[in-house]
């Protein structure tokens, strides 16, 4: 089990493979396409305990086979360019906020530049902007519903 | 009672790099090789133990790029001690620096990576050109000044057993001065060790006058060991004419033999002097595997990177010369649907903002028209223009209209002495560029209601004044009107 464990932390999977689950398990390599303003959040918990406000960014990443929303957090926002290639360890794609399907290196996760340019992507589909639902025949798993749109709405394809 | 534990001081970093980049322990850090011959041979002395190991070049490395100020003698004893005994430590030494991501470089280890290279320049040590010219390809940067001090030092030296070297240099410098009209260098963050090192550090930008005097000098007496250069030594002091010691030059030296120089075509090495290494590989990647109607999020970070930053756009000329004559892709390569070079280069020349650049950009595009020889000549050297101008006719007229005027200015003005030669070169040009298929006919340009009527009977008047192969391009209908993503290199 614990082997299990082991080999599951670091394989790596592709962003068309993302499935939205809250553990955060997700290793992968993208880059970075794109990046919106960034927005000072306060998360639950931290308001609560009266912390002080963290940045958020929403980014548009990709890999070859898929794009997806990437949340970038503190100062991840300053740290990640458009161009960018971006090694995450430990992350997690899940809802963000109750709705907003994204992906994110979270408490435990790490994001890691780890290059420049030189890889392909596509646009579509964007796993975030895909609707799931529970799996009838397995409660615990995710399944994929509708495409809400192919190519993300908060960041519009450049032609 | 246990000792009080203490973490060990961390080791020193060689790149700069947060929270967000792969720590020197992880094996994807490109210092990690460095820290791991490090830990292991942490302090390298001329001892016979150490010299033999096979970590040495990365360690030695290692506390010569990061010692505190100044630099221990004990390094420099090892270093040629363990070179004079064994003759792959000089190579392995200066790989080892090479393959360091020089834009990351902290301050301090890059003031010591230069004192490295020209430590090994001063010993002719096997392995100091290559790094030597790769840190030609990074100038400007800060404390750049001291390769110029090496160039100038062993510039005899260099002349007889490194020409292609010492050509390099005189290029990047003579490429420097020309573009940046000395924009200011590009501000670094200080030495954290706030050495004498890294602030007696001297930038090229504040030495211009030893910059022109070592080009003028290394003209003058080594002018042979600079016609490497072909073609665009020319080109480059064209750019420096208005400089009083290159307008002295130019006419006890250059004048007579600008002609024959001409002939010379410019060696691939030579235009990729004046590109950075990032350049280079992000435009091949861009030209190699990025798909038409991809290309735009890739051009939008290369011009953020690269020509939106002080003396960027200055570089748009040098980017299209080393895409005209750097960069020959395999028929392969240009019918799997990648983006053209005529569309990077089209694309470049949209991004001028600066009049002089755009016209050095056309001028670095038509180049080699204006000396091209059936015999000699390399079609694909040609060809960007040329595709540039068919496949740009029915949407971008504009682009069309915009080169072929600036071409007949060429014909007519670059060198009014040669002019009928130079028409006949052109011309030449463009017979080759039909002959080898890279289009089918002068038709789609000939024969296009949209292109500026003067413009088209100026063209269709410059071909007919020519030998039978042009006409017959010319007269030859529109049968099937290229497609750049289609074109068959046939040469």
């Amino acid at each position: 089990m614990a082997q299990r464990e082991a080999d599951a932390s670091v394989r790596t999977v592709k962003l068309k493979d993302l499935v939205p689950a809250a553990t955060n398990t997700v290793n992968t390599t993208f880059i970075v396409l794109d990046k919106a303003a960034p927005t000072a959040a306060r998360a639950p918990q931290q308001a609560r305990d009266g912390e002080k406000e963290t940045t958020t960014c929403l980014a548009l990443v990709a890999d070859e086979t898929a794009a997806a929303h990437f949340l970038l957090w503190g100062g991840e926002c300053g740290a990640f360019e458009p161009g960018d290639i971006v090694r995450l360890t430990g992350g997690i794609f899940s809802y963000h906020r109750g709705n907003t399907l994204v992906l994110r290196a979270g408490r435990r996760g790490r994001a890691e530049k780890v290059g420049e340019f030189t890889m392909r992507f596509v646009e579509t589909p964007n796993v975030s902007e895909i609707r799931w639902g529970r799996d009838p025949a397995d409660a615990r798993r995710m399944v994929q519903e509708a495409v809400v749109s192919p190519y993300s709405q908060v960041f519009k394809p450049l032609r | 009672m246990p000792p009080p534990i203490t973490s060990p001081p961390s080791p020193p970093r060689l790149l700069a790099g947060g929270d967000h980049h792969p720590p020197p322990t992880s094996a994807s850090s490109p210092e990690h090789p460095f820290l791991a011959a490090h830990l292991l041979l942490p302090s390298p002395s001329p001892s016979p133990a150490d010299l033999s190991s096979p970590h040495l070049p990365l360690a030695l490395a290692f506390s010569f790029l990061t010692e505190p100020s100044p630099l221990p003698r004990r390094l420099l004893v090892a270093l040629h001690a363990a070179g004079a005994r064994f003759p792959a430590f000089y190579p392995a030494f200066a790989s080892a620096l090479l393959s360091l991501p020089f834009p990351l470089l902290l301050p301090h280890p890059r003031t010591r990576l230069l004192l490295a290279a020209s430590e090994l320049a001063r010993a002719a040590a096997p392995g100091f050109a290559p790094l030597l010219a790769s840190l030609l390809r990074r100038v400007p940067f800060p404390g750049d000044a001291r390769l110029l001090q090496v160039f100038h030092e062993h510039a005899a030296f260099l002349a007889d057993e490194e020409p292609q070297l010492l050509a390099s240099a005189v290029f990047a410098f003579l490429r420097l001065l020309a573009r940046n009209r000395l924009a200011p260098a590009p501000s670094s963050v200080e030495c954290s060790k706030d050495c004498e090192e890294c602030k007696g550090a001297e930038n090229l930008q504040e030495c211009r006058g030893r910059l022109v005097s070592f080009c003028v000098s290394m003209l003058r007496d080594h002018f042979h060991v600079c016609a490497l250069l072909g073609r665009d030594l020319v080109r480059s002091l064209h750019e420096l004419v208005l400089v009083p010691e290159f307008q002295a030059l130019w006419r006890d030296l250059v004048l007579d033999r600008a002609a024959n120089i001409c002939w010379i075509s410019t060696p691939r090495w030579c235009t990729a002097v004046a590109v950075t290494a990032e350049m280079e590989t992000q435009l091949l990647f861009m030209m190699n595997n990025v798909k038409w109607g991809d290309q735009k999020r890739y051009q939008l970070w290369f011009a953020r990177k690269h020509l939106m930053v002080p003396g960027g756009e200055e570089r748009i000329p040098d980017i299209v010369r080393f895409i005209c004559c750097g960069y020959h892709p395999t028929n392969e390569i240009m019918q799997s649907g990648v983006i053209a070079r005529w569309a990077v280069v089209g694309w470049l020349l949209t991004s001028c903002s600066k009049g002089y650049v755009v016209a050095n950009a056309k001028l670095a595009l038509f180049y080699d028209w204006l000396f091209f020889e059936e015999v000699k000549g390399s079609v694909m050297n040609i060809e960007p223009a040329m595709l540039l101008m068919v496949n740009s006719v029915s949407q971008y007229t504009d682009i069309t209209n915009m080169l072929l005027e600036f071409l007949f200015l060429l014909i007519d003005n670059y060198d009014v002495g040669r002019k009928e030669a130079i028409a006949q070169c052109v011309r030449s040009a463009f017979g080759v560029l039909v002959k080898k298929g890279v289009v089918p006919s002068l038709e789609p340009l000939t024969g296009c209601e949209k292109l500026s009527p003067v413009l088209r009977q100026k063209l269709v008047a410059f071909l007919s004044n020519t030998g039978p192969e042009a006409e017959e391009a010319c007269r030859k209908p529109i049968d099937d009107v290229s497609k750049g993503t289609e074109l068959k290199r046939v040469c």
